[in-house]
């Protein structure tokens, strides 16, 4: 493996120090209490005599370059003030936000030998001390810190968990307790859901599940995304026993991370965190919440330093892409592809980057066909110049994805990527034995995938459509249940499972799969749409009428919604008027 | 133990004088008494695991070294085979690697002696390895051996003269994927051992990709970089061999960087589950209907994620009543910064209470592989072992040995019971054998290798020679102890997954052991279980609890000697246990 080359940390020292007075200032303290202890003023140099020389890594031959200049930098600040506890423990904030948990420690006890009463920093030493799995030692400083601070919510809940590690479940949900209460005294008073879901974890070890339940409820209310929130909400319903709705709760939880109330000092954890794969990791979440333009920042002043890190380029490309910049996602996955040509993940890229051009021309033929079939009249050399385009760049996503699983055959994505590749030439195939053979091996890499294993999470999904493609709908359904049960609480994986009992010739089981949609359905107006077929297919009619009045909310505005509207109203009153003539279904629609 | 070896005695009775010092006078001092003594070059185990290690940081070095504890040789005491690393990707032209070694237990009473047998045995296998199971699947009286490899696994079928036949290819099972653990064990009631593989990534050197540690140094990535989990395979064993019924029994339907595996009726509804320990992904419970058809209950029954919702680096894994409440709990390791977790089972849903079994905070600074639970003290409170070695480089100034970036102290916790509910105690931060070993550890297995009635342990470090760790336990004067075989059939087949149980100390209280040699990492067991009873002359009310679910009661046995319990030879007792 190459090693990065260091710049000289001594030139890159001085460069630096101009930002870093900006950065010594002091530390907003916590919320101080009118009972804290003041801070007590910098030992005199007797004192820092004796608390020895900054810790440092003795080889960084090897580290990532940034983090070697930044604690090169905040080493010579010590340096130059070797009384300072601020400047120690800043040292020791940059080591903690990089994970060095050990340097961290010896940084704030020597803040702590400067300035003993600055409980900031015996809280930090906790927290860090906690993460090195000195358990007794982090409760000791994160009691003391919590002495001192007992207004601050942060303080009380770090302390709270330790606890809680330490499995002293009462005192726990003592600092929990306070930590709410904190949020009170707080001006404005805040509410964290963080607090919520942390007093609910004890109260689930302490068997207290009706208050834990109550609390999570509270904490998605504050949160409503908050995945460790719905994890524990799960936790608490099951052990309610009500194992429908935990079951959903358990699996929009999964994957959680805990999080805590913020403190003073993570805008600085954040800044400190250097280091390449902590930047991509930033991006990466940047990117997943939508924040392009900063990602985009960011991507620009890495490729700076590494031009030709495929990893770079290929994140890159996929900012690009979802910033509609096709384009120059197409020259950096070239250019990927020049630098690091037996990469998989890079014909993964290209290969989703052609599909993505591909589903756009596809969604215009089906379209196109779609109007043909209502007997509006369509140009047919337009339809067959799109199939075309389409059949080429299918085949250019094909070649990507045929490469990857080429290099990197027991990968069961590759060959997922493969069958969707495989799947789409359906889509453009000018007959249907040409359709019919791509479909046949879609399936074929679809079922290596299965057998490697895909972390796809489209991947039954795409299973049960292919199989329902196929009009093999006892499979259809096997993988869209699969589906489902991956991700219980998605109105699209319902409305497939519906549309796979229904191919089944079961209609009479979909009744309570198209109640759970409608719950899902969280006002869209498509999955709404597809409540109302649902209710009327098996002659639910009055649920059909209430999912309709949603539906015309939801669709306000759109001038195709009307269409519907009424053709569905029309259907209900000839229903009902079948069924007080005694020709038709029960006039009250059956119910739910 | 086998007749051969006398002329070794010599060295042997040394090691004996040095053990007996040690249980009868434990030497203390402020980090309190070993617990074990490390005899592996005297014994003759001369195995020195090669993972390969290269700059590149390929994945699989840094995870292999299994180790087997069984009788090959049908002569009552504990054989040896040790997993070995060799040449990750040989040249096709080129000498391969090093191979797997069997060693033979030829102790004699006092004297513990190994002899490499692995030539004559025909069980060297070169490819390069991960981890062993043992089960006697043709239920012919000798044990069987399956060797899990980053490449073809192999089944070495035991035709009971001391020999082996390599029958991977007739009997299908050589799954090319990267392997890791296996388990033996009856999924569909048919009386025949199938046969569970455990696959961690699609890995072949064209995924590597670089990553870096917390320093932004290069180092070995975690397993999602390369997001390419693998689904395990599931062999059912039948009138015509082996059958890849993986698809059948809906093992497709979900799947992780599998590396730990523990097989046992968590639902006691007569069928046995099986537990898989993925790494950084959700955590597998496949629940058998009893037909040897499993969807996976882990998100629903609690156990595929730790209590805050989030994946944790599984490894090592075991099931075990550790409450005593008659259903098995489950604990495993994991990576440094996150706590070793224990999931205790409560009706068939589990809870992770870690905190409470005072594991939590040691086990955050460390990244665990091979564990179990055994009542190393003979207390009638089980131990904990755990065995240490990193997975990303400790900086210098942090480092436990200097030579060695990865290597990390292994653990031994004390158990002490108050009431149904066990909490254990470090006994010596700095490892378990008086000079401390420090070692990239990874598969250990646990058993009575010299026949003297307590728990002794072997370790497999990266790089390193293996450590056959002797139990020298401080122990109470008169501390008794008692083992149990379970079997079945006319040539006495040892059955996966029985639960034996015995009369606690307190009343109405009892002890439970889950018979299968599965648990741990990569590694496979002594399938026999083990009781320490305190000062208790014989364990009372013996009960075993078969795979099927039936119940059968044994009455009482002496303290001091392992004892075979037979299928069929108990008393029956109605209406208890069957599937409940």
């Amino acid at each position: 493996m190459k090693t990065p080359r260091l710049p000289s940390v001594r030139r890159a020292a001085p460069r630096l120090l101009s930002s870093l007075a900006a950065l010594l200032a002091p530390v907003p303290l916590l919320a101080q209490d009118a009972s804290a202890p003041a801070a007590a003023p910098a030992a005199d140099s007797d004192t820092s005599a004796d608390v020895g020389p900054p810790p440092q890594i003795r080889d960084t031959s090897a580290m990532d370059p940034a983090m070697v200049a930044l604690i090169a930098e905040l080493v010579e600040a010590i340096e130059a003030d070797p009384k300072s506890a601020a400047a120690r423990a800043e040292l020791g904030l940059a080591y903690e936000s990089n994970t060095i948990w050990s340097l961290a420690e010896t940084c704030y006890d020597q803040s702590l030998l400067l300035a003993p009463d600055e409980t900031q920093w015996r809280f930090r030493r906790g927290i860090v001390r906690l993460a090195g799995g000195e358990l007794d030692a982090a409760i000791g400083d994160l009691r003391a810190a919590a002495d001192a601070y007992k207004n601050t919510p942060v303080v009380q809940a770090r302390l709270g968990d330790a606890l809680r590690t330490a499995g002293e479940l009462e005192e726990a949900e003592a600092a929990w307790r306070q930590a709410i209460a904190a949020e009170e005294k707080q001006t404005p008073v805040v509410r964290y859901a963080a607090s919520r879901v942390g007093l609910a974890q004890v109260l689930l070890d302490l068997e207290k599940f009706d208050e834990a339940a109550e609390l999570c409820q509270a904490a998605l209310e504050i949160a409503p995304g908050y995945r460790h929130g719905h994890y524990t909400l799960g936790r608490a319903l099951m052990e309610l026993g009500q194992v429908e709705r935990a079951e959903m709760e358990l699996a929009a939880g999964e994957t959680a991370f805990p999080e805590f109330p913020p403190s003073p000092h993570d805008q600085k954890l954040r800044d400190y965190g250097r280091g390449f794969s902590r930047s991509m990791m930033l991006i990466e979440n940047l990117v997943s919440t939508g924040q392009l333009g900063e990602a985009q920042r960011r991507l620009a002043a890495i490729l700076e330093s590494r031009p030709d890190d495929f990893m770079v380029l290929n994140l890159a490309a996929r900012v690009a892409l979802r910033g509609g910049d096709a384009e120059r996602a197409r020259t950096l996955l070239a250019k990927s592809l020049e630098v690091a040509p037996g990469e998989p993940a890079t014909h993964i890229e290209s290969c989703l980057m052609e599909l993505d051009a591909s589903n756009r021309l596809g969604m215009q033929v089906a379209s196109m066909q779609q109007a043909a079939q209502l007997g509006q009249q369509v140009d047919a050399v337009q339809v067959g110049a799109l199939r075309a385009q389409g059949a080429e760049i299918v085949a250019q996503a094909l070649e990507h994805a045929t490469s990857a699983a080429r290099i990197a055959p027991a990968v069961g994505r590759h060959h997922y990527w493969l069958g969707v590749c495989q799947q789409q030439s359906a889509t453009f195939a000018t007959d249907q034995q040409a359709a019919g053979e791509s479909m046949q091996k879609a399936l074929a890499s679809f079922q290596t995938a299965l057998r490697l294993g895909c972390t796809e999470p489209s991947f039954n999904q795409q299973l049960a459509s292919l199989y329902g493609q196929m009009g093999r709908s006892r499979e259809m359904l096997k993988f869209a249940k699969r589906h489902l049960e991956a991700y219980p609480g998605d109105a699209n994986a319902i409305w497939v499972v519906v549309q796979a009992l229904l191919a089944n010739n079961r209609a009479q089981e979909i009744s309570p799969y198209i109640v759970r949609m409608e719950e899902a359905s969280a006002g869209n107006a498509q999955m709404l749409q597809f409540c109302v077929q649902g209710y009327l297919t098996v002659g639910a009619l009055d649920a059909a009428e209430t999912a309709l009045a949603k539906f015309e909310t939801a669709a306000a505005g759109n001038p195709n919604a009307t269409q519907f509207i009424v053709a569905v109203q029309t259907h209900i009153a000839s229903e009902r008027a079948k069924a007080a003539t005694g020709g038709g279904q029960d006039a009250s629609g059956g119910g739910r | 133990m086998h007749q051969l070896n006398s002329r070794l005695a010599l060295g042997g009775a040394a090691l004996v004088a040095i053990a007996q010092t040690v249980h009868s006078a434990p030497q203390g001092d402020e980090a309190g008494p070993a617990w074990f003594q490390e005899v592996g070059v005297a014994a003759g185990v001369d195995f020195v695991h090669a993972a390969d290690r290269t700059d590149a940081h390929r994945f699989p070095e840094i995870m292999g070294g299994g180790v087997a504890l069984f009788d090959y040789d049908g002569d009552e005491d504990l054989d040896l085979y040790l997993v070995q690393g060799g040449i990750l990707v040989p040249d096709p032209e080129g000498a391969p690697g090093a191979g797997n070694k069997l060693f033979r237990n030829d102790s004699t009473p006092g004297t513990l002696r190994f002899v490499d047998v692995t030539e004559e045995a025909g069980v060297g296998d070169t490819t390069y390895g991960m981890g062993a199971a043992c089960g006697d699947f043709d239920r012919d009286g000798d044990v069987d051996l399956y060797v899990t490899n980053v490449g073809a696994n192999v089944m070495y079928v035991n035709k009971g003269d001391g020999t082996f036949t390599d029958r991977t290819k007739k009997l299908k099972v050589g799954d090319p994927r990267w392997a890791t653990s296996a388990a033996f064990f009856d999924a569909n009631g048919d009386g025949r051992l199938d046969l569970y593989v455990v696959n961690n990534l699609g890995w072949s050197e064209s995924i590597e990709t670089p990553c870096v540690n917390y320093y932004g140094e290069p180092d070995y990535c975690s397993p999602n970089n390369y997001n390419a989990p693998s689904a395990d395979v599931f062999y059912t064993y039948g009138r015509l061999g082996f059958t890849d019924s993986t698809l059948r029994a809906g093992i497709d339907a979900a799947f992780g960087n599998g590396l730990g595996l523990s097989v046992g009726d968590y639902d006691s509804d007569g069928d046995l589950d099986v537990y898989v320990a993925n790494d950084a992904t959700p955590n597998l419970l496949w629940n058998n209907d009893g037909k040897g058809v499993f969807t996976d209950a882990g998100l629903r029954s609690g156990c595929a994620l730790n209590a805050n919702g989030t994946p944790e680096a599984g490894m090592g894994v075991q099931f075990i009543d550790l409450d005593e409440d008659d259903d098995l709990d489950l604990y495993m390791t994991h990576l440094r910064r996150e706590k070793n977790t224990y999931y205790r089972n409560r009706g068939g849903r589990f809870s992770d209470v870690s905190n409470a079994t005072g594991t939590s905070g040691v086990s955050l600074k460390f990244t665990g592989f091979g564990m179990g639970f055994q009542d190393f003290d003979l207390d009638g409170t089980v131990d904990l072992f755990v065995a240490n070695g990193a997975v990303q480089a400790w900086k210098e100034e942090e480092r436990f040995d200097p030579k060695d970036a990865y290597a990390e102290p292994n653990h031994l916790f004390r158990g002490v019971r108050k009431g149904k509910r066990v909490k254990f105690a470090l006994t010596r931060a700095e490892g378990t054998t008086n000079t401390p070993i420090y070692g990239t550890s990874r598969g250990s297995a646990m058993g009575d290798l010299d026949g003297d009635g307590d728990v002794d342990i072997v370790v497999v470090d990266l790089d390193a020679r293996a450590k056959v760790l002797m139990n020298v336990a401080p122990r109470a004067d008169g501390a008794t102890w008692i083992g149990f075989k379970v079997v079945e059939g006319s040539k006495d087949a040892i059955v996966h997954g029985a639960t034996v149980s015995i009369a606690g100390a307190a009343a109405e209280s009892r002890q439970y052991r889950q018979a299968h040699p599965t648990y741990s990492y990569l590694s496979s067991n002594d399938p026999r279980v083990h009781f320490g009873l305190g000062s208790e002359a014989e364990a009372r009310d013996v009960r075993v609890r078969w795979p099927d679910g039936t119940v059968e009661a044994f009455g009482s046995r002496p303290a001091g000697s392992y004892h075979a319990l037979k299928k069929g030879a108990g008393e029956k007792q109605q209406g208890e246990g069957e599937t409940r």
